[in-house]
């Protein structure tokens, strides 16, 4: 199965309002006194007109200084925003090694949550009784498994919102900032898991500021700024490019 | 994300406006696909409304029992009506208005309550409207046995209008649903709204005959009653439960009508607002 990701002037506004907490009562009295002021907003674009084809069997990675638009791009890619210009075609399941727990429910068993977190991913129970035994194995949780997600630490929590992710079968893998969580052993041992996905996947998108781990994984990089796409082609031409990018800012 | 074909895709072609068939088609497709995720937020809501009481889900037959019995005997010796027959007709009418009140409630803080997860992955909007009037249907089910168990209790005799009891809660519930969806939206473009809405439903209450039977109205105020939407709906509950009738055909026709209308609106509501809720969140 052959993944795609086409962009086609993709634009992303957001709106910074003036009052960010919209009220029936304010829209009231801003209709009775005329005034204008509390529905103000400006404009800001996180994406401007990016256009990008990413066949299968790219290696993407994204670079660009904090706010560049790295991860609306993710987001956008992945559905949770749609554009307000432009045309965006996406073909095939994505993998979101980012935002990791997302679905968890605190009050509910680790086991309990490896259902709930795989239905939001879109898999079926059956599907996901097929990969529990694999999800429980990986996270070495064991026992903890049975209690209460609440309870658990931030490590353990990691670990399991990682091993639940690394699960499924990438056509799509999007990793945003690696993470590594856990204690020494499981950040080896979810280093090479990420590594196995990467070989599986047929597109890979890293957004990452750490320019050794886009050389070693990247076979194409593409420079974000201010939501405008600066660069895109060869790895270290790119990362040229970022590095005086941010030598021109000192 | 889109399942069509089993093809996990996302399209998005901003200079083209869905129309209205093509969005309801999407999403009763993405609802289809994301039906455990559905089936999930439904059945851990319930688990934890319940979980942290001793005799867990009893409470939710036992909780609307005792109010109902307390209102019963305040009300009927209030109005020196016996009060086996009040009851009865107390309950068949506040059990659908507990529905009610309690789906639009919830209903529209639910797209603002799961700003966790739209914020983070993505899942179609119109799963929370559904979760929220799923779990308010469930309990509206089983707080319906306890009122069977007190009415088997009083001697209530059954009849076979019984059996319309299906569709007068289906009818309601799409009538429900297709508010909730404007609810949910609005809210966050309104976020007083949920305060507003409380001190309303309040007001519909009384305009609605439960804790009184409508005969004891007259004039300007049952003029009243007759512009709420409700008063139909609980009408259809009183007829099949409480005066065991079936209900007349006018009586089924205002119901529809209101119903198409509510779902009518909800759907235009939520696809044109849809996709700015997530930059409002």
């Amino acid at each position: 199965m052959s993944a795609l990701i086409q962009l086609d002037r993709v634009s992303v506004k957001f709106r910074i309002y003036h009052n960010p907490n919209p009220s029936l009562k304010d829209a009231a009295v801003n209709w009775l006194t005329g005034n204008k002021k509390l529905n103000d907003y400006r404009d800001f674009f996180a994406l401007h007109e990016i256009t990008v084809k990413i066949d299968p069997g790219d290696r993407v990675g994204f670079i660009g200084l904090n706010g560049a638009g790295k991860s609306t791009l993710l987001k956008t890619i992945s559905g949770i925003y749609k554009p307000h210009q432009g045309k965006i075609s996406v073909v095939g399941r994505i993998t979101p090694l980012m935002e990791l727990g997302a679905g968890f429910d605190p009050e509910q068993s680790g086991r309990k949550n490896i259902f709930l977190n795989g239905a939001l991913l879109g898999f079926s129970p059956s599907e996901m009784l097929k990969k529990e035994k694999e999800i429980a194995e990986f996270s070495e949780l064991n026992d903890f498994l049975d209690l209460p997600v609440k309870y658990y630490s931030s490590g353990m929590y990691g670990r399991l919102a990682f091993s639940i992710a690394a699960m499924t079968e990438p056509e799509i893998l999007m990793i945003d900032e690696v993470f590594a969580t856990g204690d020494g052993h499981f950040v080896e041992k979810s280093t090479q898991r990420i590594q196995q996905m990467v070989e599986k996947s047929s597109i890979l998108i890293v957004v990452s500021h750490d320019i050794n781990q886009i050389r070693r994984l990247c076979n194409r990089v593409i420079h974000l700024d201010q939501g405008n796409v600066i660069g895109d082609g060869e790895p270290e031409s790119i990362i040229e490019q970022y590095k005086q990018k941010i030598t021109s800012i000192k | 994300m889109i399942d069509s074909d089993n093809q996990f895709v996302n399209n998005f072609d901003a200079s083209k406006r869905s129309g209205l068939i093509e969005f309801i088609l999407r999403n009763i497709r993405e609802v289809g696909v994301y039906r455990f995720a559905l089936y999930n937020f439904i059945s851990t809501n319930l688990s934890s409304r319940y979980r942290r009481s001793t005799i867990g889900f009893l409470w939710s037959l036992l909780n609307p029992m005792f109010t109902m019995v307390i209102m019963a005997v305040v009300f009927s010796s209030l109005y020196k009506l016996p009060f086996t027959e009040f009851s009865l007709y107390l309950f068949s009418g506040l059990l659908p208005w507990n529905l009610i009140t309690s789906s639009l409630l919830g209903g529209s803080m639910t797209i603002i309550n799961a700003e966790g997860y739209l914020k983070k992955v993505y899942i179609p909007k119109i799963v929370f409207p559904l979760v929220t009037l799923g779990v308010e249907i469930i309990n509206f089910l089983f707080s319906l046995v306890s009122l069977f168990i007190l009415a088997f209790f009083f001697g209530a005799k059954f009849d076979w209008s019984l059996l319309l009891l299906p569709f007068a809660l289906l009818l309601l519930s799409l009538f429900l649903l297709g508010i909730v969806l404007s609810l949910s939206i609005l809210t966050v473009f309104f976020r007083d709204l949920s305060h507003i809405l409380q001190i309303g439903l309040l007001g519909l209450f009384y305009l609605t005959p439960i804790l009184y039977p409508l005969s004891l109205m007259s004039g300007k105020v049952l003029a009243f009653i007759k512009l709420n939407p409700f008063y139909y709906f609980i009408t259809l509950f009183h007829s099949i439960i409480y005066e065991a009738r079936p209900p007349g055909r006018v009586e089924w026709l205002i119901c529809i009508g209101l119903t198409v209308v509510s779902i009518f609106i909800g759907i235009l509501v939520f696809q044109k607002k849809e996709q700015d809720v997530i930059y409002r969140l």
